[in-house]
């Protein structure tokens, strides 16, 4: 990460080019903008925001971030044998120590989806049913639409539910409990825009060659009217992984590598920074409140130590991404529909036009190394964005 | 029986209406006939797949029988998926439609049971709306939708003083709700047709001698047709 002189570093940045305002507010800022900022609001406009930053290699940023403590990439373990399924229910035992150390409830963010149903299946094979007790489920009417059998056959009736329409982190903080996310499953296993890119490319094979898929690759990237941007923005990966500490070949281990290492800390800081309404910093949330589920020593490792090894994605497919995570599951429900039709699908868009901190989390920019959520037009984000990027 | 009979006979009829399997990147199913079924069969199956409904206004499709499996659809924004639910796409012309053959390293008897189930969902949808659709507008004890009716004379912030009649049948939420609750909840024909028998010793259960009768021929009804 390149830093710059006498300009406060910060934990995390956001350009978001979603909202209609923001096109035009990042649009205004792009025409006075050095190449090097047009850059990364180009990378906003392809993706429809920008929150990378680099764990591991080189990749620069428009102004200097830090990495969050505790949050940095573990260096691989060449010897790292742990199955996903052992990883899955030692990360249960964990959970149990937090329970019998603490008088707190365990809030686990369920979306339905099969990152947070592999976390629900681990916890009730392993915790006592008194231990259980201690879990509660905060989901919405979304989460039971997205697997209604698993909700049915496993949920109802057997933990408290709380409605993620008016409980979020805030409201599980101030009642002294414990949150569990799953958002960095995606972290673990990939990212969809590797399934994406299987779609538009039906013909290629996961596990090939990345490096003799680059045109595709290129071409996946291109955005309107900057034909510049995708040989650019891959050439930068590229950069990134050939200075990182991690072997990188295939396109999954390729697409893998851009949320394990670019936007690992946007899955993991996301939940706090975006869906928190309180006004106050957020270390506590982030550093003791909040668990990341998929964010532990082990998952990193597993995740490291299984590129092309049919663990991650089989084939080219969507119903065979997070191939691991469906067979956790599929052990548990037997739900032959759910382990072979299932797929990715993005849940935190749909808890965003419920929260009541909707028009304002819009306009997060980031967030200060003293936990401090950073808006736009604040001093510390006009300097960020206006003094140091005209120069 | 005839009409209904007719209704499941694609025979020499063009289908343009199709639903496609977002995690198979293939067609699973195609028909000529009621949309607004396929729709609510493409919802009851959101349990266990997502699907894009696609329909043709301008030409049929170009696929029989179990040959969708082979067809894709071109433009892959439409199936990046955002929901569990089902989601609507208009087929422009059939250029916008692909032969891939089928999917390799999967096993193809999983695909036509997958086919053979759908094909079965949208049958049974049929006939559970028939049915209800022949009794609600056509028996003495009708059930006529009757908050239907009362949303169309309410205005939006008023309420009127009535309650809408009780279902007659012995299903608190009617027979249609009851039909779709177990296509939703089952995983095969087999375990639907079995949770529908139940429904018969559900009724024989029953103290309420009407809504006995009403029942019976509710079901009675939806097995001739479906058989």
């Amino acid at each position: 990460m390149e830093k710059m002189s006498s300009v406060p570093e910060i934990f995390y940045s956001n350009i978001n080019y979603g909202p209609p305002d923001l096109r035009t507010y990042w649009d205004q800022i792009y025409l006075k903008s050095s190449a090097e900022m047009q850059f990364h609001i180009n990378v906003a406009r392809k993706f429809g925001k920008n929150r990378f930053s680099a764990r591991s290699g080189e990749w620069k940023t428009p102004w200097a971030i830090k990495s969050v403590p505790g949050f940095s990439m573990p260096k691989a373990e060449p010897d790292f044998s742990k199955s996903f399924s052992e990883v899955t229910h030692n990360r249960a035992i964990e959970i149990r120590s937090i329970i019998a150390a603490s008088k707190a409830q365990i809030v686990v963010l369920y979306s339905g989806g099969i990152d947070s149903t592999i976390c629900l299946v681990s916890l009730i094979q392993n915790l006592s049913p008194k231990e259980l007790e201690r879990i509660d489920i905060c989901m919405s009417s979304e989460s039971l639409i997205e697997n209604p059998i698993f909700f049915r056959s496993f949920i109802q009736g057997k933990f408290k539910i709380l409605d993620s329409a008016s409980v979020g982190y805030a409201e599980i903080e101030n009642a002294g409990n414990y949150v569990i996310t799953c958002d960095q499953g995606d972290s673990i296993f990939g990212t969809e825009l590797a399934t994406e890119f299987y779609l538009y490319n039906p013909d290629v094979d996961p596990e090939d060659s990345f490096l003799q898929n680059q045109d595709k690759i290129i071409k996946f990237f291109e955005l309107e009217k900057t034909p510049s941007f995708a040989k650019d923005f891959y050439d930068r990966v590229l950069t990134n992984i050939k200075t990182a500490e991690v072997s990188i070949k295939s396109l999954h281990d390729f697409f893998w590598w851009i949320i394990f290492n670019l936007k690992y800390m946007d899955c993991a800081l996301r939940g706090p920074v975006f869906y928190y309404s309180r006004s106050a910093n957020r270390e506590q949330i982030i550093q003791s409140r909040a668990i990341n589920w998929f964010g532990s020593h082990d998952y990193q490792q597993w995740s490291m130590a299984n590129n092309n090894n049919g663990q991650k994605i089989r084939g080219n497919l969507a119903n065979t991404y997070k191939w691991a995570g469906r067979q956790f599951i599929y052990q548990f429900d037997k739900n032959d529909w759910h382990f072979r039709h299932k797929l990715k699908i993005s849940s935190l868009i749909k808890i965003s036009y419920r929260s009541p901190n909707r028009f304002v989390a819009k306009n997060i920019f980031g967030l200060d190394v003293n936990y401090n959520v950073i808006s736009l037009g604040d001093p510390l984000s006009n300097q960020l964005i206006h003094r140091l990027n005209f120069e | 029986m005839q009409v209904l009979t007719k209704h499941f006979t694609d025979k020499n009829q063009l289908s343009c209406y199709g639903l496609y399997s977002i995690s198979q990147n293939r067609f699973i199913f195609h028909t000529a006939r009621d949309h607004w079924s396929l729709l609510d069969a493409a919802k009851l199956l959101s349990s266990k797949l997502s699907t894009v409904l696609c329909f043709s206004t301008k030409e049929p499709f170009p696929f029989e029988k179990a040959n969708c499996l082979q067809w894709t659809l071109k433009d892959k924004k439409m199936v990046l998926s955002k929901h569990q639910t089902p989601t609507i796409h208009h087929v422009s012309s059939i250029s916008d439609l692909e032969y891939i053959g089928t999917p390799v390293n999967v096993d193809l008897r999983l695909i036509q049971k997958d086919y053979d189930f759908v094909n079965f969902v949208y049958k049974a949808v049929l006939a559970a709306r028939h049915v209800e659709m022949t009794m609600s507008l056509n028996h003495i004890v009708h059930n006529e939708d009757q908050n239907f009716y009362l949303d169309l004379v309410a205005a939006e912030s008023t309420h009127l003083p009535f309650i809408s009649r009780k279902d007659q049948t012995i299903w608190e939420k009617g027979f249609l709700n009851t039909i779709y609750r177990i296509i939703y909840f089952s995983d095969s024909e087999e375990e639907v047709t079995e949770k529908i028998l139940e429904l018969k010793t559900q009724i024989s259960l029953s103290p309420d001698q009407g809504a006995k009768k009403i029942s019976s021929y509710y079901l009675n009804m939806y097995f001739e047709y479906i058989n």
